[in-house]
């Protein structure tokens, strides 16, 4: 008995042409997270996804060059994430956090890279998890993620500029009336001009402030030494006189002054990461990894003032869409079935036609972006248009689909997935690595849960009974679609709907993972914006109906903080992941409270939980995704740990993790999505 | 001392309380109803459609394809990861 990796979908598409090359139409990024500008103010970019660091020309009009691969060699990494250009050195710093280790490159203006050390994997450092670096002095400061201290605190790490290990700081001291200060999963680090350093405190979503001693540096204007009240704290960054916290609120960069005081915001941005400050004046670079692309930005940040929100002008964009055939963007969920014996080939054979039209259609569609893609546009309407341009184009794809007649062999035994960055549904007849193919309607943004369905007899309307129903919720609209399939157009299509944004007891909040009761068909969503699950049912007459909901916010038995998942098992008990609380939670049918299981703690082979985030039912087991342990645990259904499996990393051929999400379970297989890696693992689990 | 993870976990649910609910989506509540009707109709004309009408339903498609546009114009984009 015991899980094991076996395989994953979705194509990897990391081809450079030969260097340099124009950037638009030849780079395609997995999940970028940090840059930086050299001496020669070329722009460094960790294309995280792909273990590799590309290179830029300023303007973003060319890639110049490209450094690294797969593996934990002196020239390779597995996940580079954070970038720091050495002030005074032709040095790059980058953390290679997947390899728990920092890497110093030299460079020269013909762009030659060489390795020159790693440092922080010796034993008496020990990095669990190096994310942020900053450089003052001499010194480098890194924020060590995962690092665990007495009481689960993370840590900073002082090192000197050449990687010599100095101290840790384990906590932030304050002045008497203060609390000292403690880290949980410290992400970006940035200095102000006064060589403070400034720690965006993910855990706390809080931004603290202190000196390289660990002492707090109170802000002025608030006597705190930290910024608090903020939505996410991933990263901070001090440009232009102000603190600039990414995500602080909904969509928008926040402003803060260097007193601490809230400014205003930048508005516009979808999950924006890195912000670094561009060597022209009002410039900067910010990553935004679930777009897959580095953009750059002109804003006088002098103008966010009493409180006011502000766009900023797109002045262009590196990372072109990621729609390649086979291609996943943000894959989030995965259900269906594929027939044993399917043998694996290419599902694209003999499709090339199809293809070439496709790349025509494309080609055509960049060239009307590139036009409607105004210099100096605001970012909202930018990335608007970006927007409308895509989601025309998926219509545009569909059609021509449906033209052509192409449509699978055998819908009834297909592998769905959803693949939110691209508006679709994908499937596969074989689950090969390059064997996704389109096979829906454009769907709203926001797609996220799927499950399949198939009714006891055939619903009024159903257009091929043989074919399951899917159930789509979607987190941006809290609509739930169910889908059928048409064989006039050989497309899934909308069968019925329901929910609609709101708290009423009919509505959804952020609806994430879908579960089908096996006893009843009654499905249940993770309302997780509302901390409630949600019952409904399709009546023999096809209409969705409200069955009951249970829970509401808090952190007693019963209650919910962000429920992401839920699962049924045959007898019609419920288990839900109640991320944020860190624990499984089980109700009977009725929605009333049994049992819970598990606490908050690191590790990877035990019912300690951070932020489990997925839990599907299979044969007399759960499988549950614990996202922050990047583990797959099997329980038993009392919640005694059966096997688990742990990688954290972008090694496509080890089945390692990033941000896995909503999985599936299939006699024995184990589909699981990573949304950040852009591809689905699949395990396989041994029950005999 | 309380661990670390039950005072981060504590802080944002108090967070959570405090502040009151407000929905961080792109749509607003109003334009997710709206939205929802407009599936739902869709949905009716394809349910009728027979199999010569492959084109009207195609241009049915089309249509709320327009309509999701015009909401899409007003909204801003976020995403799952919070």
């Amino acid at each position: 008995m015991g899980i094991s990796f076996q395989s994953f979908i979705g194509r990897t598409v990391d081809e450079l042409p030969e260097l340099p090359a124009r950037s638009a139409g030849n780079i395609s990024l997995n999940t970028p997270v940090g840059s930086c500008v050299d001496r020669y103010k070329r722009i460094w970019l960790a294309d995280t996804a792909h273990n590799r660091l590309v290179i830029f020309d300023q303007d973003l009009d060319h890639i110049l060059g490209a450094y690294g691969s797969t593996g934990s060699g002196p020239d390779q990494f597995n996940m580079p994430f954070r970038l720091l250009a050495h002030p005074q050195k032709n040095w790059i710093y980058v953390t290679d956090i997947g390899n728990y280790r920092v890497h110093i490159l030299e460079y020269d203006e013909a762009l030659n890279i060489s390795h020159v050390t790693c440092f922080g994997n010796e034993p008496e450092v020990d990095l669990k998890g190096p994310n942020g670096i900053v450089y003052y002095q001499n010194k480098l400061c890194v924020a060590d993620e995962f690092y665990e201290g007495e009481d689960g605190q993370s840590r900073l790490v002082i090192f000197t500029d050449e990687g010599r290990f100095v101290k840790s700081i384990h906590q932030i001291d304050c002045s008497r009336s203060e609390d000292p200060l403690h880290l949980l999963w410290p992400q970006g680090l940035s200095l102000d001009s006064m060589g403070n350093i400034y720690i965006a405190n993910t855990g706390f979503n809080t931004v603290v402030r202190c000196d390289w001693d660990g002492r707090g540096v109170p802000f002025s204007g608030t006597k705190k030494s930290y910024i608090d009240g903020l939505e996410l704290a991933r990263d901070v960054s001090c440009v232009q006189g102000k603190i600039l916290i990414p995500g602080g609120e909904a969509n928008a960069i926040s402003v803060y002054a260097m007193n601490g005081r809230k400014q205003g915001k930048l508005e516009g941005f979808f999950a924006p990461i890195q912000i670094t400050d561009h060597p022209d004046l009002h410039k900067l670079l910010i990553t935004e990894p679930i777009l897959a692309n580095l953009q750059l930005h002109k804003i006088n940040l002098k103008s966010v003032q009493r409180n006011n929100a502000r766009p900023t002008e797109v002045l262009t964009f590196v990372g072109d869409e990621r729609d390649n055939p086979g291609q996943l963007h943000f894959v989030t969920s995965v259900t269906g079935d594929i027939a044993p014996g399917n043998p694996v080939q290419s599902s694209c054979k003999g499709t090339h036609y199809l293809e070439q039209m496709l790349d025509q259609q494309q080609e055509m569609q960049e060239q009307i972006i590139r036009a409607m893609q105004l210099s100096g546009a605001p970012s909202w309407l930018s990335m608007g248009i970006n927007f409308q341009a895509e989601w025309y184009q998926r219509w545009q794809e569909t059609w021509l689909r449906m033209f052509l007649g192409e449509r699978f062999k055998e819908p009834d035994e297909l592998l769905w997935m959803v693949d939110a960055g691209n508006y679709q549904l994908q499937a596969t007849e074989n689950s090969g690595e390059d064997s996704l193919r389109p096979a829906s309607i454009p769907m709203l943004p926001g797609s996220l849960g799927v499950a399949t369905l198939t009714p006891d007899e055939p619903l009024p309307g159903q257009l091929d009974h043989s074919v399951p129903l899917l159930v789509v919720s979607n987190f941006l609209s809290s609509i739930v679609t169910v889908y059928q399939y048409s064989p006039m157009l050989g497309q899934l299509i909308p069968y019925t709907v329901f929910g609609s944004q709101g708290a009423a007891s009919w509505q959804l909040n952020k609806p994430q993972g879908i579960a089908i009761d096996p006893t009843n068909n009654d499905i249940l969503i993770a309302d997780s914006g509302n901390n409630r699950i949600s019952r409904w049912r399709l009546t023999a007459g096809g209409i969705a109906g409200l069955v009951d909901t249970f829970g509401e916010l808090g952190d007693l038995p019963g209650e919910f903080h962000t429920p992401s998942d839920v699962a049924v098992d045959q007898q019609g008990l419920c288990y839900v992941t109640d991320q944020f609380n860190n624990r499984i939670q089980v109700f009977d049918g009725k929605g009333q409270w049994l049992r819970s299981f598990g606490q908050e703690g690191y590790g990877v082979d035990n019912a300690n939980f951070l932020l489990p985030t997925s839990i599907e039912y299979e044969n007399g087991h759960l499988f549950i995704s614990d996202l922050v342990n990047r583990a797959i645990k099997v329980f038993d259904t009392d919640g005694r740990i059966v096997d688990s499996f742990f990688g954290f990393g972008a090694d496509e051929n080890k089945g390692q993790l990033w941000m896995p999400y909503l999985l599936h379970v299939r006699e024995g297989k184990v589909y699981l999505p990573d949304c950040a890696l852009n591809r689905v693992n699949v395990y396989h689990f041994d029950y005999s | 001392m309380v661990s670390v993870f039950k005072r981060a976990a504590s802080k944002r649910l108090k967070h959570k309380k405090n502040v009151q609910q407000q929905p961080t989506e792109v749509l607003s509540d109003v334009e997710s109803q709206v939205l929802l009707h407009e599936v739902q109709e869709l949905i009716a004309e394809v349910e009728s459609a027979a199999e010569g009408q492959k084109e009207d339903v195609t241009q049915r498609l089309k249509q709320v394809h327009e309509q999701h546009k015009a909401i899409l114009a007003k909204q801003r984009i976020t995403g799952p990861l919070g």
